[in-house]
């Protein structure tokens, strides 16, 4: 074998990729992505999606209305199963927040440069999914406009929240996930927010982004502070977003029902959210890709086969979770949990565990194929199905374990009313409303990380670079 | 080249010379250990001898989780304490020597409760048939055999690289790497059922296995800096270290002591708020005289203390201050598998008897000191800093340009 | 500083222009080297070694948000056991009054909530930010420098600002294009 020529041409593989195609300048960068904000005519599909969504976002309106109206009762929660629709997708829509924190924050710290083109975008994703899953809680608590008693303040009755809790947890956890998710989304929009500013042609618009922008002016004494400030908020974000689904998790794992009680939840469920949250970046990423294909050269086919990857590693935790489950049901010798395996596996709720199993466990092995981590309607398949496995993991958890209480009297079924339907789908409304508009008024990549990016890839490749070049020397 | 006294090499072989020597002292204090124990079936000689060699066991798969690890993401973090982590996993085939005596022991009703006939009648039907001798034994086989030949797979393939340069190597071991990392983490999971949670049969934590590859996996990053950072004047150290590197070293350490404190605190937080009798045993065993005392002050030691100094930046740069953090959490780890493991066996009520320390410190010290003398053996055979993969080199030589800049 | 010019100065400054952030860095380096102290460069992404270029460092957002980091634990755990033990005392499944165990996950959001806004409140306030209107944004080409182009500009503050040399200076510097900055 000639060593030599190996040495030069396989190496490739072990340098830093460049994760920008094609090629580009700092003012392209700011030309192409800026455009999306402020090209007046969006395309055709962005109006289809927008009044799509729009029109959902009413029936969730008309859900919360009647529930509001009526009561409760609407859902199909009853004795035993107290917690079911509610809950589920309360967690559902949490976890798809996760994969956002994670991508801005952990994949910051790890200094994974592949992160800068989906961050702006999964970071308004968490948002969005929090306000969704933020809505839950607050109603089924029955009468909402009392809410306010979630939070500790000195009241005339003299009590407090009980801070023992896992649920007075989950109003601590998910409200300062929201607030400190806003503050990091906000700080990374000020500099692209001074972009647009500078930008844009019609003065109204102008002034509303100048405002935004809190006077942005690049300044290198600035941008030391800003990005002191950047990384500490990336640093408390990460054991935060780890924080709010172990919390999640204890809603279920600090009582004693089978299939509730197991200490594997905590990183099982984080694993849980960061895997349905990466799906659904795949869910609305692969279509925007089409929609604005401008953008292809910032979320190539490495982002795609990288978030492949990450799905494969997540569902292969949350699998191993599945099967510890399992094991260790049938390991304890305890009736109750013996019982659970028995109701997982030949319960009425059998098929939602099989398909539960296939959706998460099973397809996603597909992702050790090279050749379909890059291929897009794959991908957009798998991350649907992963999103339904994910509900269906939740599904799993909560009715399938009320139902088979300790005592056979209190056994039951559980079936959602429409009610439960039309909130459910209505919040999807809800979320892919947001999501247009925000793509509408803001940039969907974070513009100045693509040229900090871009600089990188100048040291690292050299200018002029075909997206191939070695590393050796280019400085 | 720099002269001998200056490489990593001398070092590793003053290391390997007192090796021994310290294995002969822990013997004889494992030995007076035995004679003291008055317990008809040895207990305290054998809760030290499993603490013994779970604590050099730890190093060895933590490192092998290291290895399958960084043959799958090709990180640059673990790049520089790669080649410590291959030899601590070399020493797989002895520790499955030093493995021996416990599998005589469970064929003879010791160490183990389900080993004994009274209690393994009581057991349920699943445990039975998950805990007879037979099962547990070829189930130990295969996770020895596992781990053994997987690591020396990858191992090899590093090494080869060094000299051709191949890259076809690489992504041999990260087809390798993948797969087989997967089932190391459930074989690792079952290994630690088996052979630490069935020391209370009836007890059981799904997050048990986990627990024990997070801290296992920390504890092999804090040998393998400690190491590197101890002979970071020496050749081929000195051509790695920088600020970068030291920097990538603590915020690893600092990651897996966050998943520490978590694992801990979610175990903890759900056994505690349970309070079901099969499972609390565990925290009511350590919770028992001065083990209440050792349990908070590990966690200071092993959670806060090093959290603390690791966010700090000033640490991360310093490589004399990263060097001690590092040695401190492999200390304070050898003193948590202390807590971890003996009192599933050995009674604390009364407060920590003599021949319970005498036995423990020989144990580590006996399996330890023969441990040592074959891994710094694996260690200075070969080169310390893998050579087909430059990134290490070259990051040193852009800090170099841009500093004389 | 002490002593204002006591009628102001219709000149902010001089800025030059460069459309590379690595001429950037040479040329804040030069700068300082050559005794300017006012002055400070702009650019549309954070570009590394500029602040080391400059001799600027400021350690105070670290510290306050360790700071804010400790209040706020303090704050979680001290209300919480206030609570429990003092002002409401409720027995909860027969467990101890001092619940520690399960005051963890308010305590840690509470110092992860004080310390991120601590953060982004002294991010802003030390930068001086919000500050609508800013003698830079009359520039020339300056609506660039959040987009393409990187600048750097020396202040009238300068105590060695003198026009003509500073203008000499900049263009000796590389840049595009220098001009003056009206206040």
């Amino acid at each position: 074998m000639a060593i030599n020529s190996i040495d030069s041409s396989k190496r490739t593989r072990l340098v830093p990729q460049n994760f920008i195609d094609g090629e580009h300048s700092y003012t392209t960068i700011s030309e192409i992505l800026a455009g999306v904000v402020l090209n007046p005519k969006p395309p055709t599909v962005w109006f289809v999606a927008t009044g799509l969504g729009f029109c959902v976002l009413n029936v969730m309106l008309l859900a919360v209305t009647y529930l509001v109206l009526t009561g409760t009762g609407v859902w199909g929660n009853n004795q035993p199963t107290a917690w079911a629709w509610d809950i589920v997708n309360f967690v559902w829509w949490i976890g798809i927040g996760h994969a956002g924190t994670l991508i801005s924050a952990i994949l910051l710290l790890m200094r994974q440069s592949w992160r800068n083109s989906i961050n702006r975008f999964a970071e308004a994703m968490t948002i969005f999914a929090v306000m969704c899953a933020g809505l839950y809680p607050l109603l089924h608590t029955g009468r909402p406009w009392l809410d306010y008693w979630l939070f500790p303040y000195a009241n005339t009755l003299g009590m407090w929240p009980q801070t023992r809790s896992p649920l007075e947890w989950d109003v601590f956890a998910v409200s300062t996930y929201f607030t400190i998710s806003l503050l990091f989304w906000f700080l990374g929009l000020i500099p692209d927010i001074a972009t647009l500013r500078d930008r844009s042609q019609h003065p109204l618009v102008k002034c509303i982004y100048g405002l935004a922008s809190m006077g942005w002016i690049g300044s290198a004494k600035h941008w030391f502070r800003y990005e002191q400030a950047y990384n500490i908020l990336a640093g408390i974000s990460a054991p935060l977003v780890l924080s709010v689904h172990t919390i999640v998790s204890f809603d279920f794992a600090v009582g004693i029902v089978p299939g509730w009680h197991t200490t594997i939840f905590p990183p099982y469920f984080v694993a849980g959210a960061v895997f349905a949250g990466f799906a659904m970046v795949l869910t609305f990423g692969l279509p925007l890709r089409s929609v604005y294909p401008q953008i292809k050269d910032f979320i190539t086919e490495k982002h795609l086969d990288w978030m492949a990857k990450i799905l494969l590693a997540t569902g292969l935790i949350v699998f191993y979770g599945y099967i510890l489950e399992m094991f260790y049901g049938w390991y304890s010798g305890n009736t109750y949990e013996l019982a659970l395996v028995y109701n997982r596996l030949f319960g009425p709720y059998k098929w939602f565990y099989y398909a539960l199993i296939f959706c998460n466990g099973i397809f996603p092995q597909l992702c050790w194929v090279p050749q379909l981590r890059r291929n897009v309607p794959f991908l957009f398949v798998l991350s649907i199905i992963v999103g339904i496995g994910m509900w269906l993991e939740r599904f799993v958890i909560i009715p399938m374990s009320l139902t088979r209480d300790f005592l056979t009297s209190s056994w039951g079924y559980y079936a959602p009313t429409e009610w439960d339907w039309a909130l459910f789908i209505g919040t999807m409304g809800f979320f892919v409303f947001l999501l247009f508009m925000f793509i509408k008024v803001l940039p969907i990549i974070n513009i100045f990380e693509m040229r900090d990016l871009l600089m990188k890839n100048h040291h690292q490749f050299g200018h002029g670079h075909d997206g191939h070049e070695n590393s050796e020397e280019a400085h | 080249m720099s002269a001998e006294a200056s490489t990593a090499v001398s070092s590793l072989k003053r290391l390997q010379a007192i090796a021994l020597p310290a294995a002969f002292v822990g013997a004889i204090l494992l030995g007076i250990g035995f004679q003291m124990d008055v317990d008809p079936g040895k207990k305290i000689f054998w809760s030290s001898y499993l603490y013994g060699f779970m604590v050099w066991f730890s190093l060895a798969i933590g490192s092998t989780t290291l290895i399958f690890l960084h043959h799958t993401i090709r990180a640059q973090w673990s790049l520089s304490i790669l080649r410590v982590a291959e030899a601590c996993a070399k020493t797989l085939p002895l520790l499955a020597v030093f493995f021996l005596p416990l599998v005589w022991a469970a064929w003879n009703g010791q160490v183990y409760p389900w080993a004994n006939h009274d209690v393994y009648h009581h057991l349920h039907p699943n445990k039975q048939m998950w805990f007879s001798p037979t099962g547990w034994t070829i189930r130990s086989a295969i996770y020895f055999a596992y781990w053994i030949i997987g690591t020396n797979y990858l191992t090899k393939l590093s090494l080869k690289q060094d000299d051709n340069r191949d890259e076809a190597f690489a992504a041999k071991r990260t087809n390798f790497a993948a797969p087989g990392g997967v089932l190391h983490v459930v074989l690792l999971t079952f290994a630690m059922t088996d052979w630490v949670m069935s020391l209370d049969p009836m007890w059981l934590s799904s997050l048990y296995g986990a627990w024990h590859m997070a801290t296992s996996l920390l504890f092999s990053i804090a040998v393998g800096s400690f190491i590197l950072l101890s002979l970071r004047t020496k050749s081929p150290y000195s051509g790695v270290i920088q600020p970068q590197l030291t920097k990538d070293l603590g915020n690893l350490m600092l990651g897996f002591t966050m998943v520490y404190g978590y694992f801990t605190l979610s175990q903890f937080l759900i056994i505690w708020s349970g309070n079901l009798p099969e499972e609390n045993i565990f925290f009511v065993q350590r919770f028992e005289g001065p083990m209440v005392y050792l349990g908070a002050a590990l966690v200071v030691c092993q959670f806060v203390i090093p959290f603390l100094l690791l966010i700090s930046g000033k640490t991360k740069r310093t490589p004399s201050i990263l060097r001690f953090v590092a040695g401190w959490i492999a200390v304070v780890r050898i003193v948590d598998l202390f807590w971890q493991i003996v009192p599933f066996m050995v009674n604390f009520s009364g407060g920590i008897a003599v021949p319970v320390i005498l036995g423990a410190v020989g144990a580590v010290l006996a399996v330890g000191g023969i441990w040592v003398y074959v891994f710094s053996g694996n260690a200075r055979k070969v080169a310390l800093i893998p050579s087909y993969d430059p990134r290490l080199i070259e990051a040193k030589q852009q800090w170099e340009a841009s500093s004389h800049a | 500083m002490a002593h204002v010019a006591d009628e102001s100065p219709k000149l902010f400054g001089i800025v030059a222009e460069f459309d590379d952030p690595d001429v950037l860095i040479e040329a804040a380096t030069k700068t300082r080297v050559a005794g300017y102290r006012k002055f400070d460069a702009y650019s549309p992404m954070p570009v590394h070694g500029l602040a080391e270029a400059m001799h600027f460092e400021d350690v105070r957002i670290p510290w306050m948000a360790f700071f804010g980091g400790i209040t706020g634990c303090c704050l979680g755990l001290g209300f919480q056991t206030w609570i429990a033990l003092i002002d409401y005392p409720m027995n909860v499944g027969g467990k101890p009054l001092f619940t520690w165990p399960q005051f963890i996950p308010i305590t840690f959001e509470a110092t992860v909530l004080v310390t991120g806004l601590t953060t982004f409140v002294s991010q802003f306030a030390l930068n001086g930010l919000p500050k609508p209107y800013n003698p830079m944004f009359n520039a020339k080409n300056f609506d660039r420098a959040s987009q393409d182009r990187f600048f750097l500009c020396i202040e009238t503050r300068d105590p060695k600002f003198d026009e003509a040399s500073v203008t000499e200076f900049l263009q000796g510097l590389g840049a595009l294009d220098v001009s003056e900055v009206p206040a």
